[in-house]
């Protein structure tokens, strides 16, 4: 098991996460770092859609 | 403890069902058993070809879990309605292949009561899943970051989050069980109206480390039960409420700042310290309009907030609040809505409306001088008086009261005519001064306008003018001050929440009265009737008088409330309420019925004094009713029969007028020293009439037409010695019972001729025969009362 730590600093705070790759699981390069961009994105959208102005 | 793999493709997994269970890896070996506790359980990439699914029963349950993708495709984990997970060890899922499908209600539940358990779902997210820890001595860490949609529990166990993000609606701890929570770094994104729920301390060990807790609900409440913590950041810029409960510390809290106009409120249950940086409303355009507004959560109780740091603030309003700490509490346009402390605010100013076209009460149109430059930096602040000329403003122009804010004393001046500005109350709004009314003005719309100036005198003056609003007063320490008669809309409610309502001895007519809480307050009426010209539709209720809780209501003489309602009342009830205990019997109302053909009723046990039917054609209801005074049931109207007793309490003189309807339910007088006359026949038809304490005067019956009273029993209850008589002395009244045998006790009867189908039974010694009766039979004359005055007694066990 392999396990990828990485976080994202945004102006709602500290955005930080992992990826953990299981034995036999395999991710390239690219993939990994789509996957953290990915997560990052999403956390973010969440924060602002639920604040946004009414 | 064994390892065991799922196999087979779709299946359920519960505690039974051993169809999809192997001992090995590759899924070729049965193992003719389900999970336990004790055994650790792998999805892998041979459970199955292909894409497949896995329902989870009502009690699945393992050691370790670890859920990877099968050899093509994706596993589905899905969670019903009552699908549980009860995992005893660790848990982990890969980040690619594998989804959860779940339904409010599943529940996956950490049980371990060890620790160095890991939670590593790959942020992918569990849904709506809830999950909860809870295994003494149990510790769960994560291992990546953590989301679900679902409100998840900390029971008992500790719950690490290691750094990473957790996203989801709440954190909650809750029981008495030791637990703890360590936040480290994480940033905890939250998105339900409780985000952070420690309802209990007891045994809790919060430790909030450097953590970052984002409250994105538009009105969360974070009840953080006296804990530390860090940052807390309430982002939501809308028009909600941020509710903080518990006296906590933060090292930073910040509210994010409106982007447009409107009033976004922060409410404060306990005092708080924030030993770093508070951050308020800080900026936005336009500026004044757009505002924060800081509160108690209780008027009239000051929170205090310590704190080292205040970001720059503007537009900030600030409502029992005491400033304190090292922080500047001073800022741009801030607001003063009383009972703070330590805070520096503006000056109030005169505004002055110059917009002709009218426009909202955000609208850049206010100005500091008669026709001056309007600018939203002259919005109007709680301690500004503002002026209206109506003379300035294009005849039929409207001002809309468009969002909820905290309105100073506003005059409206410099009018004749009619219909020349309208005032449209849009929301409610919350009042800290006078307000003005002059002719050419009118109001449309029914909301709340809540007169608040604690500790002051606020002072309506109407000028004639209609109000279309409910009004409340909720002004602790304060008064409302009628000028003049007060109107408001048959459909509005008056509610006296907190503080005095002085009517001046002037007339207010509005729809209904309500008194709400348990605040000090007070209605000083100087005797002038409250009318209420609410008017029920068909079908529905309208609580005319709703008060059914009055401690700590007092009043300068009894108020009266004149129910005459606008339009006629021809359908659907009018309901009364009127609670009252031992220390507010004084301040009972009097209520007159002056009209409709509805129903009129009261709900709960209510009491009042005099309750006066006056040209009523409608259905006085039954109901559990105290009456300390008069009742008057006019000709034409009809009383509904049941079994809900209405008491006469009276301890004075006191007159019941049926005009001889029917009164189909029981009654019991119970007022010592109380005399009840009755000015026309009483008839209760089956029912019972008890008399505790008193004098009952029946109608006597040598009226016109014969008149009696009439009753299924007639029963004595107590010790004290009550009396029976006739309205008229050395005339009988008749007493009419219907059945059974009615024995007294301790009650004196003079002029009453008991008739009917029931026994009149007097013959205990308390009793007394003071003359002039029929019907009854004493146990011996004159015996042991004295005056011995004659009337039909033929000595013991003689009955006429």
């Amino acid at each position: 098991m392999v396990k990828i730590d990485f976080e994202f600093d945004s102006p709602y705070g500290k955005y930080a996460d992992a990826i953990v790759l299981l034995d036999g699981q395999t991710m390239t390069d690219a993939e990994i770092e789509a996957m953290k961009q990915d997560r990052y994105k999403q956390w973010l959208a969440f924060i602002e859609t639920s604040s946004v102005q009414e | 403890m064994a390892e065991l793999y799922w196999g087979g493709g779709s299946g359920t997994w519960d505690a039974t069902d051993a169809t999809h269970w192997y001992s090995d890896a590759f899924c070729t070996i049965p193992a003719g058993v389900a999970p336990t506790a004790s055994d650790n359980v792998s999805f892998n990439i041979y459970s199955s070809g292909a894409s497949y699914a896995v329902t989870i029963g009502t009690n699945a349950v393992a050691q370790d879990i670890t859920i990877t993708q099968p050899a093509t495709g994706s596993v589905t984990m899905t969670l019903g309605a009552t699908a549980v997970i009860n995992c005893y060890g660790t848990w982990v899922n890969s980040s690619s292949g594998v989804a959860f499908t779940t339904t409010t209600n599943a529940n996956i539940n950490f049980l371990a009561t060890t620790t160095g358990k890991v939670v590593q779902t790959n942020n992918v997210t569990l849904g709506a899943a809830q999950v909860n820890f809870n295994g003494v001595g149990g510790e769960w860490t994560l291992g990546t970051a953590f989301t679900n949609t679902a409100s998840n529990f900390v029971l008992a166990g500790s719950f690490v989050t290691n750094g990473y993000a957790y996203t989801a609606a709440n954190l909650t701890a809750s029981g008495t069980l030791t637990r703890s929570i360590n936040l480290g770094a994480s940033t905890l994104t939250l998105s339900a109206t409780t985000p952070i729920n420690l309802t209990n301390a007891t045994n809790l060990t919060f430790n909030a480390g450097t953590s970052t807790i984002i409250c994105t609900a538009t009105s969360p409440t974070l009840n953080g039960a006296g804990q530390t913590f860090y940052t807390v950041n309430f982002t939501s810029v809308n028009s909600g409420t941020t509710s903080i409960l518990g006296a906590n510390t933060f090292t930073n809290i910040t509210q994010t700042s409106r982007s447009a106009s409107g009033q976004r409120q922060v409410s404060i249950g306990a005092d708080q310290t924030i030993t770093g940086t508070l951050t308020l409303q800080t900026t936005g355009t336009p500026s004044g309009s757009l505002r924060t507004f800081v509160q108690s959560d209780s008027i009239g109780t000051r929170r205090t907030l310590t704190v080292a740091t205040l970001a720059g603030m503007t537009d900030v309003d600030f409502r029992d609040i005491g400033g304190a700490g090292t922080a500047s509490w001073t800022g741009t346009r801030i607001g003063n809505c009383l009972n703070n402390t330590g805070i520096t605010f503006t000056t109030g100013v005169n505004k002055y409306w110059n917009l002709a076209a009218g426009g909202n009460w955000t609208s850049v149109a206010w100005a500091t001088s008669p026709g001056g430059a309007v600018s939203n930096a002259n919005f109007p602040l709680a301690q500004d008086t503002v002026y209206i000329d109506l003379t300035t403003i294009t005849t039929g122009s409207t001002i809309a009261l468009n969002i909820t804010f905290q309105i100073p004393t506003v005059i409206c001046t410099r009018a004749t005519g009619s219909n020349l500005l309208t005032i449209s109350c849009l929301v409610g709004c919350s009042f800290y001064g006078n307000w003005t009314s002059c002719a050419g003005l009118s109001f449309t719309t029914l909301t709340s306008w809540t007169f608040i100036g604690q500790g002051t005198t606020q002072t309506i003056t109407s000028n004639g003018i209609s109000f279309s609003t409910n009004f409340t007063i909720n002004s602790p320490g304060g008064t409302v001050l009628l000028a003049d008669n007060l109107t408001s809309a048959s459909t509005a409610t008056l509610t006296l929440t907190a503080g005095t309502l002085d009517l001046n001895s002037r007339t207010l007519s509005i729809g209904a009265y309500a008194g709400t809480g348990t605040a000090v307050r007070s209605l000083l009426s100087n005797g002038v009737a409250i009318v209420l010209t609410g008017s029920s539709t068909s079908g529905n209720t309208l609580n005319i008088i709703a008060a059914g809780v009055t401690t700590n209501f007092t009043s300068d003489v009894r108020p009266t409330f004149n129910l005459t309602s606008s339009p006629v009342a021809t359908a659907g009830t009018r309901n009364m309420s009127w609670g009252a205990n031992v220390s507010n019997y004084a301040y009972i109302p009097n209520v007159n019925i002056t009209n409709g053909s509805d129903i009129v009723t009261s709900s709960g046990t209510s009491t009042f004094n005099n309750l006066n039917f006056i040209s009523f054609n409608g259905l006085f209801g039954n109901a559990t009713r105290n009456i300390y005074g008069n009742l008057a049931i006019n000709s034409g109207m009809s009383v509904g029969g049941g079994p809900l007793v209405t008491t006469f309490n009276g301890v004075g003189f006191q007159t019941i007028d049926t005009s001889e309807n029917v009164c189909n339910f029981p009654m019991t007088f119970n007022g010592v020293g109380g005399t009840w006359e009755m000015l026309s026949g009483l008839n209760l038809d089956d029912q019972t009439l008890t008399l505790i304490n008193g004098t009952l005067k029946l109608k006597e019956s040598s009226s016109p037409l014969f008149t009696e009273t009439r009753c299924g029993s007639f029963v004595t209850t107590g010790t004290n010695q009550k009396y029976l008589q006739s309205m008229v002395p050395g005339t009988q009244a008749t007493l009419y019972g219907l059945f059974g045998t009615n024995t007294v006790t301790y009650l004196t009867i003079k002029d009453s001729n008991a008739i009917g189908g029931a026994e009149w039974i007097a013959t205990n010694a308390t009793n007394r025969n003071e003359g002039n009766n029929l019907g009854w039979l004493f146990g011996s004359p004159d015996v042991g009362f004295g005056t011995g005055n004659g009337g039909t007694c033929f000595g013991f066990g003689f009955r006429i």
